[in-house]
């Protein structure tokens, strides 16, 4: 069963066929944790976003993207990467501007978790609301 | 809700915010904002992807863990929670040198500087179904609690609410317990029709067939009672009477018995007056749809709703834990 699940997430991974793809802003970061370095990002290339979480060992990686309008919160895309790897990408396209992406970036591992959470605005030099969140930002 | 650390969020959310700005080929600015980062588990010795086992011999469990924050330059909020046998436990935690430092809860919240950590012991005894043998532990967090949409003009949490959790770890029962809770069952199970499937398929663009993904990710979604099934809609639930209706669709999921418990502002709601969780039997390409009604007497003018489900029994390895996305609830 748990052969047939790994499977199945790979080829969700595969199915999103981006792994080749240079993004054009992205942000990665990276911390230590559990005896290895985790790594995640957050990118956007035209209207696709790309979300990447990596591990330095082969560890389950759930990974989480995210697409809806800024201003009404309607949904426009998702995607989840649940594989055990040491790197799960998953992409979704749908990001223009005032639209907002979310990625989570998530390993689990000997029963300890560890987290990250983006948001991503496009918008053409104004000053814009990301009215999801609880605080105000500019672009 | 006991909350760990009092502040102000969103004041401290908004100095602390790490934002990055660059410019894209279209010549619009992307601008990312890390919303949060931490970690948790606990302080054990153990291999990698080792199945933790613990034992109940009729004394509370203690658990020495630890919580982190990892965002730099943020004060990261999360609320930490755990389920047994698919219900959630009311835990408390202690110092390391035995002082309380969080009363008994459902959920316990934490906001955490850059590597700022903390250890305790998470101290509980296992509220579950007079029962012997192993069943699953999951530790799950949950980003930025308290995070509420502004209005029903934009009703969506975003990113906010996203669940985190742990791979099961096993409670070894050997000594039988007793619980109060109870059970509201679920049998009746139909096909997932057509329409529902175009719908997913629009959400999640997957290569691989839509009910084949939903064998291994089943979908909750909280939806209006009267609601004709419209999963990709903006959902906001209004109560009357302390109460609320509410429909839950639950789609595909591996073969095994489930549990679902409601939680308003995070904490676990009554269902349909006299009961405190749903129990159901996934099957691969069936749905349930459950009708319920919601005990919801303390509100706030804005309020949270969402569900979480686990496994049940020892089938906590083959499926593990999911959430719906979290619902505006407000108070009429």
């Amino acid at each position: 069963m748990i052969q047939k699940l790994k499977k199945v997430v790979i080829c969700l991974a595969a199915g999103a066929a981006f792994m080749a793809t240079p993004i054009a802003s992205a942000s990665a970061n990276s911390v230590t944790w559990n005896g290895g370095i985790f790594g995640w990002s957050l990118g956007v290339n035209g209207a696709n976003v790309t979300a990447t979480t990596q591990f330095s060992r082969s560890i389950r990686l759930v990974t989480t993207v995210q697409i809806q309008n800024n201003a009404t919160g309607a949904f426009i895309a998702q995607g989840t990467v649940d594989s055990t790897n040491t790197i799960a990408q998953i992409m979704r396209t749908g990001l223009a501007t005032g639209r907002a992406a979310f990625g989570a970036h998530e390993a689990r591992g000997d029963n300890s978790n560890r987290s990250s959470y983006f948001s991503l605005a496009l918008k053409n030099g104004k000053a814009v609301e990301l009215a999801l969140l609880s605080f105000s930002i500019f672009l | 809700m006991k909350v760990f650390i009092l502040g102000m969020l969103s004041l401290v959310f908004l100095a602390g915010c790490q934002v990055s700005e660059e410019v894209v080929e279209d010549g619009a600015v992307t601008q990312e904002v890390e919303l949060g980062a931490y970690a948790f588990g606990p302080l054990l010795d153990v291999e990698m992807n080792e199945l933790i086992r613990f034992e109940f011999i009729g004394e509370e469990i203690r658990i020495p863990y630890h919580v982190e924050g990892q965002a730099r330059g943020i004060v990261s909020e999360f609320g930490w929670f755990a389920l047994v046998d698919g219900l959630p436990q009311s835990t408390r935690l202690e110092t390391l040198d035995g002082s309380v430092l969080s009363e008994e809860s459902f959920m316990h919240i934490f906001q955490l500087e850059f590597m700022e950590r903390k250890e305790f012991y998470v101290v509980f005894t296992p509220e579950v179904e007079n029962k012997e043998g192993s069943v699953g532990f999951i530790a799950g967090g949950i980003l930025s609690p308290t995070f509420l949409p502004k209005s029903t003009d934009n009703p969506s949490f975003g990113g906010m609410h996203h669940l985190t959790a742990t791979i099961p770890a096993e409670i070894k029962m050997l000594t039988s317990t007793s619980s109060s809770l109870v059970a509201y069952r679920q049998d009746n199970l139909v096909e997932i029709n057509e329409d529902i499937l175009s719908q997913l398929e629009e959400r999640l663009i997957s290569e691989v067939a839509i009910l084949e993904v939903l064998n291994y990710f089943p979908f909750l979604a909280i939806l209006p009672i009267e609601d004709d099934l419209q999963i990709n809609r903006q959902v906001v639930l209004e109560s009357s009477n302390n109460s609320v209706d509410v429909r839950l669709i639950v789609l595909g999921g591996q073969e095994v018995l489930n549990r679902i418990t409601f939680f308003v502002n995070h904490q676990p709601v009554t269902i349909n007056g006299v009961a405190d969780y749903v129990e159901i039997f996934l099957n691969s390409g069936r749905m349930g749809i459950i009708d319920i009604n919601l005990d919801v007497e303390i509100l706030n003018e804005l309020n949270s709703l969402y569900a979480i489900m686990m496994t049940a029994g020892e089938d906590y390895l083959i499926q593990d834990i999911f959430k719906s996305s979290s619902v505006l609830l407000i108070q009429n």
